[in-house]
């Protein structure tokens, strides 16, 4: 189990590296921040989680923040700069979300908030990739949607978003009831973390064919 | 414990629900994206057959007006300058006469070579090979290069349509190697192959590469060779030669 898990997250630090090698990829670079931290995050828990053996609970609410806003820029310069007022409005939503979980009366878990944000997540994911698909048939911008790397990077998202969002909604009833078996519950998010990180490589090769 | 398996069953049917619909998402996309993406070419295909049609369809028409009525009416001066210099005794007029003459000769070859150029009669009457023949023949008696046709076969069972754009893929080809491959020597060879029909274009000239002076080029030439072959489904493979190009035209006419 713990190899499995130390390969994904090593294997993280894959596409970053691939993009280093080869800086000018123009056509892919609203992909970027979101690399750099998967990349950061992959270090992070290298280092911090199994080298140092520190709790990554606090690391893991800045990742669900650094990946919102990563995620938001990479469909916001997908989809031309379009839709600014609904942008503006699900980041505002967020912070609110941020606010009222932060200085609310209840005590939530890591689990829980992790929920939360998964689910905000994986709404707007699912419905900017449906954007983003509309569009394409729309314009015919694309001959072959396997030959474009940002249908593997939303191809990403979307599988490891919508896998893993019922595993977040459950994770802390999950862990209330079974300790010892939360791990292998946990394994889905290993294995969905390992599909997106596989994707966005295909999707940077694909990139640098191109 | 009930309440531990009701949520063991959520996660596990919520998670396979999720992923299903997902990936049912990503193949639809893929699968429509896909239909569309052959509808367009469909749709392109068309365009280029209904262009190349009616740019056939043109050149006909222009050629047969430029032979039916200018050739006329040229023939027809001709005649009254021919009853006006019996009438006419001043040597100062004939000599004058005799240059309208020459000018009304000339121009009545030029009208005829530019209607033959848009429409060689022998490709409708006679057919693809001799048609090239004669245009072959014509090249090497007004460039003084050598050009040459090898045929297995006398006669090449294609359609006219295919005929048609065979012909001007080599007329096309020819063109360029006078303009810009300094030739001396240029050979085509027709065969039959199991699949259809196969021309091979040798030539002694410049080399080019074919794709990369297609990227680049700013004419119509290469341009209208790779046009009219995709029109009749032709491949076309440019082959390595120390010197000079080979260009292997195929067609397939099982398609």
């Amino acid at each position: 189990m713990i190899y499995i898990i130390l390969f994904t997250i090593l294997y993280g630090l894959l596409p970053f590296l691939m993009l280093a090698f080869k800086v000018n990829l123009q056509n892919i670079k609203h992909i970027y921040p979101f690399v750099l931290v998967v990349f950061i995050a992959s270090l992070y828990e290298f280092i911090g989680s199994i080298l140092l053996g520190q709790n990554v609970e606090l690391w893991f609410l800045i990742y669900d923040i650094l990946v919102f806003f990563s995620i938001h820029y990479f469909f916001y310069k997908l989809l031309n700069k379009k839709y600014n007022a609904l942008f503006f409005i699900l980041i505002l939503l967020f912070l609110i979300l941020h606010c009222i979980l932060a200085v609310g009366p209840w005590t939530f878990s890591y689990l829980e908030i992790s929920s939360f944000f998964n689910v905000y997540q994986t709404l707007i994911i699912l419905y900017f990739s449906v954007l983003w698909f509309k569009r394409i048939f729309q314009k015919f911008e694309i001959d072959n949607l396997l030959d474009s790397p940002h249908f593997y990077f939303i191809s990403g998202l979307l599988i490891y978003y919508c896998g893993s969002v019922v595993l977040f909604l459950s994770a802390s009833s999950i862990y209330a009831s079974d300790q010892s078996k939360f791990q292998y519950y946990w394994l889905l998010n290993v294995i969905l973390n390992f599909i997106i990180r596989t994707l966005l490589i295909v999707g940077i090769w694909k990139a640098r064919r191109a | 414990m009930e309440s531990t398996t009701g949520i063991i069953s959520f996660f596990w049917i919520g998670t396979f629900v999720m992923l299903f619909l997902v990936f049912g998402l990503l193949f639809m996309a893929v699968f429509y994206q896909r239909q569309f993406a052959k509808m367009r070419q469909k749709e392109a295909e068309l365009l280029l057959k209904t262009a190349l049609n009616s740019e056939k369809l043109e050149r006909q028409r222009i050629a047969k007006d430029l032979h039916d009525s200018v050739q006329g009416d040229i023939g027809a001066i001709r005649n009254y300058v021919a009853l006006l210099s019996k009438k006419i005794i001043e040597l100062p007029s004939i000599e004058l006469l005799n240059v309208i003459k020459e000018a009304l000769e000339q121009t009545a070859e030029n009208t005829r070579l530019i209607s033959y150029k848009l429409m060689p009669p022998l490709l409708e009457t006679a057919g693809f090979t001799s048609a090239v023949l004669d245009h072959f023949d014509r090249l090497s008696e007004s460039t003084g290069k050598k050009f040459s046709v090898q045929a297995d076969i006398p006669y090449l069972l294609i359609t006219s349509d295919q005929a048609y754009e065979l012909f001007r893929i080599v007329q096309e080809f020819t063109q360029n190697m006078l303009k810009y491959g300094s030739i001396t020597e240029c050979k085509l060879f027709m065969y039959e192959t199991e699949n259809g029909i196969s021309l091979e274009l040798v030539d002694d000239g410049i080399s080019f590469n074919f794709k990369s002076s297609y990227s680049e080029s700013k004419g119509s030439g290469l341009y209208n060779i790779t046009s009219r072959l995709a029109s009749i489904h032709a491949d076309l493979i440019q082959r390595k030669v120390l010197q000079g190009n080979h260009f292997l035209i195929s067609l397939n006419k099982r398609q």
